[in-house]
């Protein structure tokens, strides 16, 4: 048993220089530094395209070792560092990490990582979910959460934004701990010791490893940039992004202390991607939002039942 | 900058770790101070801090030449010991 960490015993040493790119209170790069301060210095780092290689590794911001990968191949990446760390007996000595948004996670790089996963090698991918593909404009993806207006699920006479109902978008976490990876767990970069120790407790474990952290984008999702935390909290306490803990695929430990059931309309109107659904004709879709979650709430529940 | 490999992967992008401390970011309409009487050492805008630039050695200190004033220091604050104040 590994003592946790608190804000006191976190490391102060910066794994990261400063002068990145992109969007002042992005939610992704809080969480990328982060994952680095854990893992430290002897870090090999995969990430796909997207914000944090476009706006954070081709700035140069990790002082660790750093790959971009492309969209399709984090997986295979993160199997072939892994063989040949092991291949020259230096496989304990590095802390390997993937780091993907939800476009380059749940869509495009899943085939290489549902096999890296299969092949059990060792690493820890982290998938930072911005809910669309925001590097490129804010596209939608298999993570955008329904109702929410976004490039490519706009809002007009014909449609309300995303279409898909809460209980059918894919939970990448359930998905992965379906592979029965020793461990899978969701997070929110409003929580970053109960982040930090999920990424501790990762890296520790010999065998492919699985972390989900709701990153909000203020450009995407539409909040002044001084409310990231404030929405990533909302998002846990109205059990839009409740936080748990999945261990060999089966053991599911539930965080109900923080997701206490706030009314969704709280995380709704905080963002203006959801603006329309503010209108009165809209009401019922509000009404299906949180019929949608108290579903998902409750089969969690049931999931998490001893 | 010339790496050791660039010879021979010619087509290889190589960025020095750490470059993107060239690229002075800070700039803001306001900046963040601390008042040191108010503040607890908690830790949490050290932490919070999008960009890493907050240390919190005997005192908090921001540095200034990344800030970029997303005011996330200001709003997590507990003792509400960090405020804007008009740059000029
Ligand atoms: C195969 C391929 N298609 C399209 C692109 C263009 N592209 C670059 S970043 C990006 C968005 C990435 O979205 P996501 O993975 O969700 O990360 P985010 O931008 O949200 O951080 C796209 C579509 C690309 N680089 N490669
Ligand atoms: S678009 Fe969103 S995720 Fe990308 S840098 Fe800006 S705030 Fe961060
Ligand atoms: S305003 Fe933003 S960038 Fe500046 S110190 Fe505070 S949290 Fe960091
Ligand atoms: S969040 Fe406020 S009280 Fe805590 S260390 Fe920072 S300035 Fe001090």
């Amino acid at each position: 048993m590994t003592t946790n960490y608190t804000i006191k015993t976190l490391p102060d040493l910066e794994q990261v220089a400063p002068g990145r790119s992109g969007c002042d209170g992005c939610g992704a790069v809080m969480a990328a530094r982060w994952i680095s301060k854990i893992t430290g210095q002897s870090t090999i780092m995969v990430n796909a395209t997207g914000c944090m290689c476009v706006n954070y590794g081709y700035a140069g911001a990790p002082l660790h070792p750093y790959i971009h990968s492309l969209f399709e191949n984090t997986g295979s990446i993160l199997s072939g560092i892994d063989a040949g760390l092991r291949a020259l007996g230096k496989r304990r000595e590095v802390n390997l990490v993937g780091l993907a948004g939800d476009g380059g996670t749940v869509d495009i790089g899943f085939q290489s990582l549902s096999g890296a996963v299969e092949r059990q090698h060792r690493f820890l991918y982290v998938c930072y979910d911005n809910e669309g593909y925001m590097n490129t404009g804010g596209q939608r993806s298999g993570a955008t959460p329904y109702g929410s207006n976004t490039a490519t699920t706009p809002v007009g006479s014909e449609q309300q934004g995303e279409g898909l109902s809460l209980l059918r978008r894919k939970n990448m976490v359930l998905v992965m701990a379906a592979h029965g990876i020793p461990y899978a767990a969701t997070a929110s970069i409003a929580y970053p010791l109960d982040f930090m120790n999920k990424v501790k407790k990762a890296i520790e474990i010999d065998g492919p490893t699985y972390l989900h952290v709701l990153a909000p984008c203020p450009t995407s999702w539409g909040f002044a940039s001084e409310e990231s935390v404030k929405i990533g909290k909302l998002a846990v306490e109205t059990r839009f992004a409740p936080l748990y803990e999945v261990e060999q695929g089966k053991k599911i430990v539930l965080d109900r202390r923080r997701s206490k059931g706030t009314p969704i309309i709280e995380y709704l109107k905080a963002q203006k991607r959801f603006s329309h659904l503010l209108k009165p004709e809209n009401q019922h879709r509000v009404d299906e939002i949180q019929s949608q979650i108290d579903e998902s709430w409750r089969y969690l529940e049931s999931l998490a039942q001893e | 900058m010339t790496h050791p490999w660039y010879k021979s992967r010619p087509f290889s992008a190589w960025i020095p770790a750490g470059l993107s401390a060239t690229h002075k970011v800070g700039d803001r309409k306001e900046r963040p101070v601390v008042d040191e009487a108010a503040c607890s050492m908690c830790g949490l805008c050290w932490i919070y801090c999008p960009e890493g630039i907050i240390s919190r050695d005997a005192r908090i200190q921001i540095n200034y030449e990344y800030c970029r004033g997303c005011g996330i220091c200001i709003e997590e604050c507990p003792k509400h010991a960090i405020s804007f104040e008009d740059e000029r």
